[in-house]
């Protein structure tokens, strides 16, 4: 497996307002071929920035940004507009959070699929894009006809099938998923993920899934990275994050949502909500919501450390200076 | 279908509307000036006349007002508003019929220009709107709109008409060059007709561009633009088919409101130039308290404004593919 | 305005962002705002210039000289009308006229748009849809016209019959917005709970519609005066209003009678014009930064969009 998405040391800021606001502080993570790769967090706490970055959606006038985001190793911040304007859905796509008003309310289904493919694929006949479309829609079980219709007409379910197969239509090597089922059913959830994992057997692509839904993350994706307050704080193989979680806020996550398959548990919410990112508290950002914190929690800021291969944790109490019955105790109240 | 039938259906009560104001108008005045008008023509015109201007105000008619409403409606089917004093014995349809296409040219072009030109504009600030342009447009847009149609007409038809001498001062077209489809004579009509015209663009074209604006903004605001650019689509196609075909149709909406007021605005601009259009009768009838053509001018300048809205609501009916299903 | 409510941990303890009035921070907000500071700046000069008329302009500005059609000199800063009034002592007392049917039409007209537009959508049913239809009628009746004819038949309309006209052409675009908003208020929870609590309905209407309507009330009550205004001037200067005050109206009338321009006499046109685009133009500068208050992405500063923010994230 070859690294296809690798965010390095990416930090944004956004400098239109005073203070300025850090939304994404020194965050690094890797995508590799075929793999789906979760982030996890609640609202506000950067993943939406993040995921603009990445796509080199944040106008230069309001934001301050550092590092570097490498798709199949070129350096997309160097790219001038007109390079990155061409790559955009060929290479990236994405899967906005809410289908509802993602879609253009005037244009049918099919003049908008047709409008991005004409934009990427100059020298196509038409024949070729309608039986693209076509191809795309049927991908997604949307049948044929309905592509005359216009996004009003569609339930939330189909307009939610519908972004879907507008991102898959250049077939991408990479695309992003923002909160893809947010707003419907469980039942509609439940279909659209399962697709979204058959899509992604059957075509190949890589998949950056975002949510807030720690259940959903740990059944579709590999690696997980929970972000907080504009950081990672926690990264690992999904099956040891789920298992092993270490940060306090992970298992907090975990124990918002019981499991889409499985056993009933009882749910837990984490206490308070999270900070103004432009007002952080000092030390680590979580320690006014932890139940664990210590002295040291509220002036010093954790940095990520290797707890074993792959699995990463930014939290005092999984630093090797800590008495390990301390970490030992905590596991038990966990 | 069924919103151009709720639309229609709209227009019709609201012409409906019109005409019963038309007819209450007089009766209701203080002071009875109708009454008045009879004594004054009395001995200047023909006894038939004066029956037809009595038939027409319901004067010494001891008729209850639903007859005489009726009595009223029967007239309008005809087509018979009366007779004009001004124009003695022209009937006030005549009178009208001349003037209607003057008004139509003048004003419903300089309408379209301005909209078009306007909402142009706002598509073009909005989208550059951290510059520049954008800072310096909304404050000159305000002040210019809030021009009297009549001053600008007259501070231009000083400068450019009497001054500078570039244009004609008044009328529709040269005495020596009655209107016909010949060269000369269309472009001795758009000679004439530019300073009104220009008038009525200037004063209109603010509310447009701010308008649109206004409108556009948002707009650009909207996941949909935001997936669009992330899809790569090339500027220009986000700016007209995403931005501002959506921006557009809360436009058209304000179109009902906007028209009544160039209208308004355009008789003003007609009088200052002596443009031998609707405004201008309006203007002579109402100094010559002719009745009859002051009530006649009325009901035509409404039914004209509903036309132009109704057709303007076709138009957002093919541009929104929601309009058809809504309740409005 | 709100995203799609998602159930995140720790929403429990955020609470929806309250539509309580919130006076003095929007009023601080107004006096920072550069362009509603202009706009209150020029119109509140003019009320001042008409309060000041007499110490501005001593004498009776209808006063007739021998100087006529003269020039803007030392004497008369702005020239001499064909009658050899001062055009300056006329147009400082033209203030008085204009602004006060200005403001008299513009409050009745808002009084109307009130009653008929939050009356209809609060009561609802029928008596609504009888408001909206005619309000939606009104509107595309065009208003000029009517006052024209109107006044024609009042032989030149007094002040009161002016603004009795005005204000019964004008009323339905206050409506219209006025009841759109009532609408958007009677669903939301605070008046929702108001009405569960048995609270009156004349107590909803003053103690929860009122304060959060303020804004929009305010806005359309500075329209109103621009309407009435220009409405107000054409109908002097067609010579249908009262041509024997002193007012902008008038004085544009008597310039037309006297073919002001013809004899190239500038001054005489030019005052008044400006001083009513100045008026209309700060008005609508107020009502401008009032909007940008209440929707700050209008303003020309960069703002981000909802998918880039990052406060409030997804």
């Amino acid at each position: 497996m070859s690294e296809i998405l690798s965010v390095r040391h990416l930090s944004v800021t956004y400098t239109d307002s005073t203070p300025t606001i850090p939304a994404v502080n020194n965050v690094s993570l890797s995508i590799h071929d075929r793999e789906i790769v979760g982030i996890a967090g609640e609202s506000g706490c950067g993943k939406s920035t993040l995921i603009n970055a990445i796509l080199q959606l944040l106008p230069d006038s309001i934001v301050d940004m550092e590092g570097d985001v490498l798709l199949n190793g070129q350096n997309l911040r160097t790219l001038d507009r007109e390079s990155m304007r061409r790559l955009r859905w060929m290479k990236i796509s994405l899967v906005p959070q809410s289908a509802m008003n993602a879609l253009n309310p005037i244009m049918t289904i099919e003049e908008q699929m047709r409008r991005i493919m004409e934009a990427h694929w100059e020298a196509a006949r038409p024949g070729e894009i309608v039986a693209r479309i076509d191809e795309t829609l049927e991908m997604v079980n949307i049948q044929r006809q309905y592509k005359k219709l216009y996004p009003f007409e569609l339930s939330g379910g189909m307009r939610q099938r519908v972004a879907i197969a507008l991102a898959l239509a250049l077939r991408p090597d990479v695309v992003v998923m923002d909160e893809p089922t947010t707003g419907l059913d469980v039942i509609v959830q439940r279909g659209i993920l399962m697709e979204i994992k058959r899509l992604q057997k059957q075509l190949g692509f890589a998949v950056c899934l975002v949510s807030h839904d720690m259940s959903l993350l740990i059944e579709l994706a590999q690696t997980v990275y929970v972000m907080y307050a504009g950081r990672i704080i926690e990264s690992g193989p999904s099956r040891d994050i789920y298992r092993q979680g270490r940060h306090p806020y992970t298992r907090g996550l975990i124990a918002c949502f019981p499991p889409l398959q499985g056993s009933q548990r009882t749910v837990e919410g984490i206490p308070g909500s999270p900070p103004d990112l432009g007002q952080l508290p000092p030390g680590c950002a979580f320690h006014p919501r932890c139940p664990q914190a210590i002295p040291r929690c509220t002036d010093q800021s954790p940095s990520l450390v290797n707890v074993r291969p792959q699995h990463a944790v930014a939290c005092h109490l999984h630093t090797p200076d800590i008495p390990s019955d301390l970490v030992e105790a905590s596991h038990d109240r966990a | 279908m069924r919103y151009v039938r709720r639309r229609l259906i709209f227009y019709l009560i609201a012409f409906w509307t019109s005409i019963t104001l038309n007819f209450l108008i007089p009766r209701l005045m203080p002071g009875n000036p109708a009454e008045n008008l009879m004594m004054r023509m009395h001995g200047k015109i023909s006894p038939y006349a004066l029956k037809a201007l009595e038939a027409e105000f319901g004067v010494f008619q001891h008729a209850n007002l639903a007859v005489q409403y009726w009595r009223y409606l029967i007239a309008l089917a005809h087509g018979n508003l009366g007779v004009s004093i001004t124009y003695f014995p022209i009937r006030v349809s005549t009178v009208i019929g001349q003037s209607l296409i003057w008004t139509l040219g003048l004003i419903g072009t300089a309408t379209i220009i301005s909209f078009v030109l306007g909402t142009w504009l706002g598509i073009w600030v909005a989208w550059h709107r951290h510059t520049a342009w954008d800072r310096l447009t909304v404050p000159v847009a305000m002040f210019t709109s809030a021009f009297p149609y009549f001053w600008l007409a007259l501070i231009v038809l000083y400068v450019l008409g009497f001054v500078l001498g570039w244009f004609p001062l008044s009328g529709a077209y040269s005495n020596t060059l009655p209107p016909a489809l010949t060269l000369p004579s269309i472009a001795d009509l758009l000679y004439h007709a530019a300073l009104p015209a220009l008038t009525i663009v200037v004063v209109s074209l603010g509310g447009w561009i701010l308008s649109m604006r206004n409108n556009m903004i948002p707009s650009l605001n909207e996941d949909y633009i935001q997936l669009a650019r992330a899809a790569g689509l090339k500027e220009r196609t986000i700016m007209y088919q995403y931005a501002a075909r959506n921006a557009l149709l809360p436009n058209l909406t304000g179109f009902a409101m906007a028209l009544g007021f160039i209208v308004a605005g355009g008789i003003l601009t007609e009088i200052v130039f002596s443009y031998p259009g609707l405004g201008f009768l309006l203007y002579q009838a109402s100094s010559n308290q002719d009745y009859p053509l002051l009530q006649g001018l009325l009901l035509m300048i409404s039914f004209a404004v509903l036309l132009a809205n109704f057709a303007v609501d076709l138009l957002y009916g093919r541009l929104d593919p929601r309009a058809a299903r809504s309740e409005v | 305005m709100m995203t799609p409510f998602t159930a995140s941990p720790g929403d429990e303890g955020e609470a929806l962002p309250s539509v309580k009035p919130r006076s003095a921070r929007t009023w601080l907000a107004f006096v920072r705002n550069r362009t509603g500071l202009i706009g209150i700046v020029i119109f509140v000069g003019f009320v001042v210039l008409g309060l000041l008329a007499p110490v501005i302009a001593p004498g009776n500005p209808a006063t007739i000289t021998m100087h006529i059609m003269s020039p803007p000199t030392a004497h008369y800063w702005l020239g001499t009308t064909a009658e050899g009034q001062s055009v300056w002592s006329q147009v400082i007392w033209g203030t008085r006229p204009t602004l006060v049917i200005g403001f008299i039409a513009g409050a009745l007209t808002t009084a109307l748009s009130i009653i008929i537009g939050v009356g209809g959508a609060y009561n609802g049913g029928a008596l609504d849809d009888v408001a909206t239809m005619f309000s939606n009628i009104f509107i595309v009746i065009p208003g000029i016209p009517l006052m024209i004819v109107l006044a024609t038949y009042l032989h030149h309309a007094g002040t009161v019959a002016m603004i009795l006209v005005i204000s019964a052409t004008g009323w339905p675009f206050g409506a219209r917005v006025l009841r759109s908003q009532t609408l958007a208020l009677r669903k939301r929870d605070f008046v929702q709970a108001a009405r569960l609590t048995g609270e009156s309905t004349w107590g909803i209407v003053q103690r929860e519609l009122f304060p959060n309507m303020i804004s929009l009330i305010v806005a359309n009550f500075l329209s109103t005066i621009m309407y009435a205004i220009g409405a107000e001037v054409s109908l002097q200067f067609l010579g249908l209003g009262n041509i024997n005050t002193v007012s902008w109206g008038s004085m544009l009338y008597w310039a037309g009678n006297y073919q002001a321009l013809a004899f190239g006499a500038w001054w005489w046109i030019i005052p008044p014009g400006i001083c009513i685009a100045l008026v209309g133009g700060a008005l609508a500068l107020v009502n401008r930064s009032i909007d940008e208050i209440a929707n700050p992405q209008l303003t020309s500063a960069p703002k981000r969009g909802r998918l880039h923010r990052g406060g409030t994230g997804s």
